[in-house]
């Protein structure tokens, strides 16, 4: 076969796998507009009507802000325990160092609905055994969702890390800065893109989770995801699109920001 | 200004020691260069007395005072990378400024100081901007202000000149040299080129196998060396093996007799490193004179010299290099020639014998 022939179906190939992932968000995104009652094809006509009504919906709103808090909260959270973490990691040969590595990177392995199932039996153990709530608090929520955000925190953090160059480090210390000086104006300058990277990574998966959350949220503060899940037992129309579609272009703009602090094809 | 002492410095990472039994006194503003090949130990000995690597056995002192527990920061010294290590997100003047925030100066202080060092290494104007728009050479001067605006007791620098190209690496060498010499600090530097050592150091410490191998200024260390290892890294040739016989006289394994100016004792095993510059070609092979017959085998033209493979009658191979005759001048040797070969005395160093 020639090389152009092979080019042409390479191309062919390539451009039919980028349609079938990009085809269902196209498809929610033209939906949004559809103006029938019912989802239905074909649209009777257009309208913006189904994005005014989402942002009326109280649990949608408030779905929304609950998200946006907690993956703000979680993302801090991660990054406080995921870079010194990636730091020991990465500058320390201790014992035990590959089962810790594992460990942090797991939650990122294990199935979402098996490890919110998990926490929440957990949770529900700790109940018992210190007579206090914990599931369905907006602790226990914070905690799922920092581990949700670790494993890529640290995955973009050590990576980072592995990169640096720690002769900057050591000259810092022979000028008679502390270890955390070091930290403060050496290190964390110089991992800084692989930071950023990893906040608004960690921002990203926590703010879309469905899964580890179903079982953690408590009456009045469910999270964006769980509210759309629930408006779509009982509706069919197109307010889910309208949230969808928003939600794909505030997700997508934090990904290719992420993406020019650090290339995630390099991390993984 | 300080001395610095190793007494009996060791450093062993796991099994593998890198530095055995290292012990040097390095006086109060001496410039001295630990020469050696890659794993020889010697920039782990330098990262010791940085405080970088831990010392598994011995201490170092440095103006009489032990430093060997004392972490980096509390050292006192300047250290200058192999790759600069410049702080990338600083500018040329927060770089320099940096060791002397680290020690709470006041802020005029600091902005007098280091228009001080700037000026020193001619970059006043490049006092804004980052590393990387800088030049290596530029680079490495500002690595070298930062190392000594802070004052050090002592100056390390590991291979400063290695990332420089050829006409940068002369410039920057005399520098190190001008700068050195004015503030009269005591300067350590690794390097692996000989030429570097020799031309700018007060003393030159050659290691092998994280040992010193020997230990002298410039001029000792490339004239008479200690050991067949040192001549072979000083560009010494000719290795002959031989035994020293009685009466000055050394018997080379061919049969051949040549003489040895001075003697360890005779029946001795030993091998005479001969450079190639002291051997003399003559013309007409006599013999008579106490000359060796040889034939030239082959010849190198290298610009000033010329370097002549040539074999003896009695078969010993060398390398004799002689300044290439000017154009018009006499003719360069020719292949097949017959000549008569010899060397003053002197210019024969008995080495030990045994390992290579």
């Amino acid at each position: 076969m020639s090389q152009t022939a092979l080019n042409r179906i390479y191309i062919t190939l390539s451009g039919l796998v980028v349609a079938f992932i990009v085809l269902p968000l196209a498809i929610i995104v033209w939906s949004s507009f559809f103006a029938n009652r019912i989802l239905t094809f074909p649209p009777s006509g257009y309208t913006l009507d189904w994005y005014r009504r989402a942002w009326e919906m109280d649990a949608f709103r408030d779905g929304f802000l609950v998200s946006m808090q907690t993956a703000a909260v979680a993302t801090c959270i991660s990054l406080a325990l995921g870079i010194p973490a990636s730091l020991a990691i990465v500058r320390y040969p201790f014992p035990g160092r590959d089962f810790i590595q594992t460990l942090l990177l797991s939650p990122m392995i294990v199935p979402g609905i098996v490890g919110g199932a998990a926490l929440f039996i957990a949770f529900i153990e700790l109940e018992v055994l210190f007579d206090a709530q914990i599931a369905g608090t907006v602790g226990g929520l914070l905690m799922a969702h920092s581990l949700i955000a670790l494993p890529w925190t640290v995955r973009l953090v050590t990576a980072s890390l592995t990169g640096a160059d720690r002769s900057i480090e050591e000259a810092a210390a022979s000028l008679g800065a502390s270890p955390l000086v070091i930290f403060r104006r050496v290190t964390l300058p110089s991992i800084r893109s692989g930071v950023i990277a990893a906040a608004l990574f960690s921002f990203v998966i926590s703010f879309i989770d469905l899964e580890k959350s179903l079982f953690l949220v408590g009456p009045g503060r469910t999270t964006l995801q769980i509210a759309l899940v629930n408006y779509l037992e009982w509706n069919l129309d197109s307010t889910v699109a309208a949230v969808a579609t928003v939600q794909i272009f505030i997700i997508g703009a934090l990904l290719i920001i992420s993406d020019r602090y650090a290339k995630l094809s390099r991390v993984f | 200004m300080s001395d610095v002492v190793l007494r009996s410095i060791v450093k062993r990472f796991g099994t593998t020691v890198a530095v055995d039994n290292v012990s040097l006194n390095i006086r109060s503003g001496e410039l001295v260069a630990f020469l050696g090949p890659s794993g020889c130990g010697k920039t782990t000995t330098l990262r010791m007395i940085g405080g970088f690597v831990g010392v598994s056995e011995g201490r170092i002192l440095v103006g009489g005072r032990d430093i060997t527990q004392l972490p980096p920061s509390r050292r006192n010294m300047g250290f200058g990378f192999q790759n600069y290590a410049l702080f990338p997100h600083m500018s040329v003047a927060a770089n320099i400024a940096f060791g002397l925030e680290m020690r709470r100066m006041p802020k005029s202080e600091i902005q007098r100081k280091v228009n001080a060092a700037l000026d020193r290494v001619r970059l006043r104007q490049f006092s804004e901007r980052l590393p990387k728009q800088l030049s290596g050479g530029q680079q490495q001067r500002v690595a070298l202000a930062r190392a000594l605006v802070i004052e050090p007791d002592v100056l390390l620098l590991d291979e400063p000149l290695s990332n420089l190209d050829a006409n940068l690496r002369h410039e920057m060498k005399n520098e190190i040299r001008e700068i050195q010499r004015t503030l009269g600090i005591t300067t350590i530097f690794v390097t692996h080129d000989q030429d570097e050592a020799l031309s700018i150091s007060d003393r030159v410490v050659v290691m092998r196998k994280g040992r010193v191998e020997q230990d002298g200024t410039p001029n000792e260390v490339f004239d008479t060396p200690k050991s067949r290892f040192v001549a072979e890294f000083m560009g010494v040739t000719n290795l002959l093996p031989g035994r020293l016989e009685q009466g000055g006289r050394f018997r080379l394994a061919s049969g051949d007799v040549v003489p040895v100016a001075s003697g360890t004792k005779a029946g001795d095993d030993m091998i005479m490193a001969v450079r190639p510059e002291r051997i003399e070609l003559r013309d007409t092979p006599s013999g008579d004179d106490g000359s060796l017959k040889a034939e030239i085998e082959l010849a190198t033209y290298r610009g000033l010299m010329i370097d002549y493979r040539v074999r003896t009658s009695s078969g010993i191979a060398l390398t004799a290099r002689r300044p290439a005759p000017a154009v018009g001048g006499p003719e360069a040797l020719p292949h097949g020639r017959q000549v008569g070969l010899s060397w003053q005395a002197d210019a024969g160093v008995l080495v030990p014998a045994g390992e290579a």
